[in-house]
């Protein structure tokens, strides 16, 4: 267990610059999910805390120890890979103990440690088979159990679950959330889906391009994202985004747009000029249906999608299109005259040309 | 799989027979020849086995060089496989998993020697063993084995190393191994049967090459197998039956090592060709 920290980590492949000096700590004890795009560094920043990649510039600290020049077998860490990456001619057993193996470690505490691990995931009948003998599940445990035997200063799971289907995904999140309750070891977990991220982590670093866009724990990325992007990726289905202007109208500012006006949250600055372009983000799930006939606004129901509890509307005022998530109506059907209300603090604000909030208290910028 | 009628699982049948009556029929009759005496081989001779004598045994190992020259050819087989198997693996692994200039230019120069039939490449070397001080000796006729089994085998451990994830590997270094450890303990493990592949490769080039064995090897003490058995061969003489018994004696340890070694064989050839 150990603080991890990430100082103007650079990673460079030619000409093109992968990671963009990365701030970043993570606490002794903490989950820490790195999420985005493809591309956008997530995977390479971990692979550069574990030393499988140089950093260009920079430096990483692991506890008290600068890791930054070390191989990867000095540094104490522990990996979960994708392809869960099973060595295919040992048994699970061997497995289990191999870091631990090449480590000299005497045999019987070898040997306790294993069936500890085993244990704990569920996998000690499974000892002696081979790993092409496992499902994907068992597989992915063994990748666990090959992690936690050794018990490293940080864990580091890179998409651990991205090759698992839908169900046994939803199981695995459960198990490896109750995995770090149980050893209290910082760990490091990289993915794409930002449902993982906003289920498993302490806190969550949004990455994009290289650069960090913000770090914050689960709900306050989703509350109050940082910029255009965050907003758009954290949250399912994504945040309606419509760019339109912020007017003084009265002693109330209000946002319009071609189709729809609604208030906007409270400590919004008022246009100097009568009036500035702005984009503005309202999760679908904001929307509702208008109490009464003359609140909210007009929109046309184009499509219905209905998901059990809820109904997704796909609608269009003005030019603008929206999609709503409303508790679920079964008389709705395309075509549809409603009316929509958004309630101003569930209403997001951003500069059109920083992408950055104007929302009052925001920590424009995230850690970079 | 379609089952499939009489007839045509007959007719199957009736292929493979033929196809191994047409390939084991000199080998058996090698056997049972190498068993004859001079009676029984030129003149009342059948096709089946028998009479039993072990005389141009006798002659062989006793009279002739043959235990010399089945010395010689082990130890550069041996020295064949070796070699091959270290510089291919070094070369295979290095190109799969570094990157540096020309790599492929390297891997692509490896096939070219391939392509020249050994007697074009034999008398140049020759001539290159001679200025070196090494013409005449064990040591260049391994060399000259290398150069037809290193293209080989690096063209077939490049198909197995590149199948290898690297993250395999990675997890091995994450675990606490050096890149040599994790290439020892783990890449080379799950390669084992491309390596014993190309390691019987190897063996058998070396073993039943002749080529070679002619060009770079003049001294009788010196020669290995097919070409000492070539030098029993006179003028005036033909001595079939000592030639038969020296033919069986070769194949014997191929025989004995296929039957040990097939199945990695089999796997490491047919995963070569599918993903290699």
């Amino acid at each position: 267990m150990a603080v991890v920290e990430l100082d103007g980590v650079t990673k460079k492949f030619g000409d093109v610059v992968a990671v963009d000096a990365v701030n970043l700590a993570v606490n002794d004890g903490e989950f820490m999910v790195f999420v985005g795009p493809s591309g956008c560094g997530k995977s390479t920043t971990l692979r550069m805390v574990a030393g499988l990649e140089d950093t260009t510039a920079g430096s990483i600290r692991i506890g008290a120890r600068d890791v930054t020049a070390l191989q990867p077998k000095d540094r104490n860490v522990a990996m979960v890979f994708q392809n869960y990456a099973l060595y295919a001619h040992k048994s699970v057993y061997q497995n289990l103990g191999f870091g631990l193996q090449v480590r000299g470690t005497p045999k019987s505490e070898i040997d306790a440690q294993v069936r500890k691990a085993a244990a704990m995931l569920g996998i000690d009948d499974l000892l002696d088979r081979k790993p092409k003998q496992l499902s994907g599940g068992q597989k992915q445990r063994v990748a666990l159990g090959r992690a936690l035997v050794r018990d490293p200063d940080v864990f580091l799971l890179d998409e651990p679950l991205s090759n698992l289907d839908a169900k046994m995904r939803v199981r695995m999140r459960e198990e490896i959330a109750k995995l770090h309750a149980a050893t209290g070891s910082s760990m490091i977990y990289v993915t794409h889906d930002q449902i993982e991220a906003m289920t498993l982590g302490d806190r969550i670093a949004v990455m994009r391009d290289g650069r960090v866009q913000q770090v914050g724990p689960p709900l306050e990325i989703y509350d109050m994202p940082a910029n255009v992007f965050v907003a758009s990726f954290i949250g399912s289905p994504e945040m309606n985004l419509i760019e339109g202007e912020l007017r003084q109208s009265g002693k109330a500012i209000k946002f319009t747009c071609d189709g729809f006006s609604t208030a906007v949250p409270a400590g919004i600055k008022a246009p100097k000029a009568g009036s500035r372009a702005v984009i503005v983000g309202i999760r679908p799930e904001h929307l509702s249906y208008a109490k009464t006939a003359r609140a909210g606004f007009a929109a046309e129901v184009e499509l219905v999608e209905q998901m059990g509890a809820q109904t997704l509307l796909l609608c269009t005022a003005g030019s603008a299109q929206l999609r709503a998530l409303v508790e679920r109506d079964d008389k709705v059907r395309s075509g549809a005259r409603i009316r929509l209300q958004a309630a101003a603090a569930n209403v997001h604000i951003f500069d059109p040309e920083t992408s950055k909030s104007l929302l009052p208290g925001q920590r424009a910028g995230g850690a970079n | 799989m379609k089952e499939l009628t009489l007839g045509r699982r007959t007719s199957l049948y009736a292929l493979v027979c033929i196809t191994l009556l047409y390939s084991f029929f000199p080998i058996y009759w090698m056997i049972i020849s190498s068993f004859r005496d001079d009676n029984s081989l030129y003149a009342n001779f059948s096709l089946l086995p028998g009479p039993f004598k072990l005389t141009n045994y006798e002659v062989l190992l006793e009279l002739t060089d043959y235990p010399t020259w089945f010395t010689n050819s082990v130890l550069v087989a041996f020295g064949t496989v070796c070699i091959t198997l270290v510089i291919s693996i070094l070369i295979a692994y290095s190109v799969t998993r570094l990157q540096f200039r020309g790599k492929m230019a390297v891997v692509g120069t490896m096939l070219y020697a391939y392509m020249f039939p050994p007697m074009l490449l034999a008398i140049p070397m020759f001539s290159l063993f001679v200025k070196l001080g090494l013409a005449d000796t064990r040591l260049s006729l391994m060399i000259s084995h290398c150069t037809i089994t290193l293209p080989l085998g690096v063209w077939l451990l490049w198909g197995f190393f590149k199948q290898i994830p690297t993250d395999v590997e990675e997890a091995a270094m994450v675990d606490g191994c050096s890149r040599l450890k994790a290439f020892v303990l783990v890449v080379l493990p799950l390669t084992l049967p491309g390596v014993v592949t190309v390691a019987i490769f190897s063996f058998l080039l070396s073993w039943t090459d002749y080529t070679f064995a002619l060009v770079m090897i003049g001294t009788d003490s010196l020669k290995t197998l097919p070409a000492g058995l070539d030098t029993m061969v006179g003028t005036y003489e033909l001595r079939w039956g000592e030639l038969m018994a020296g033919s069986t004696l070769i194949a014997l340890p191929l025989l004995v090592m296929f039957m040990f070694l097939s199945r990695y064989f089999i796997h490491g050839l047919s995963a070569g060709a599918v993903k290699g």
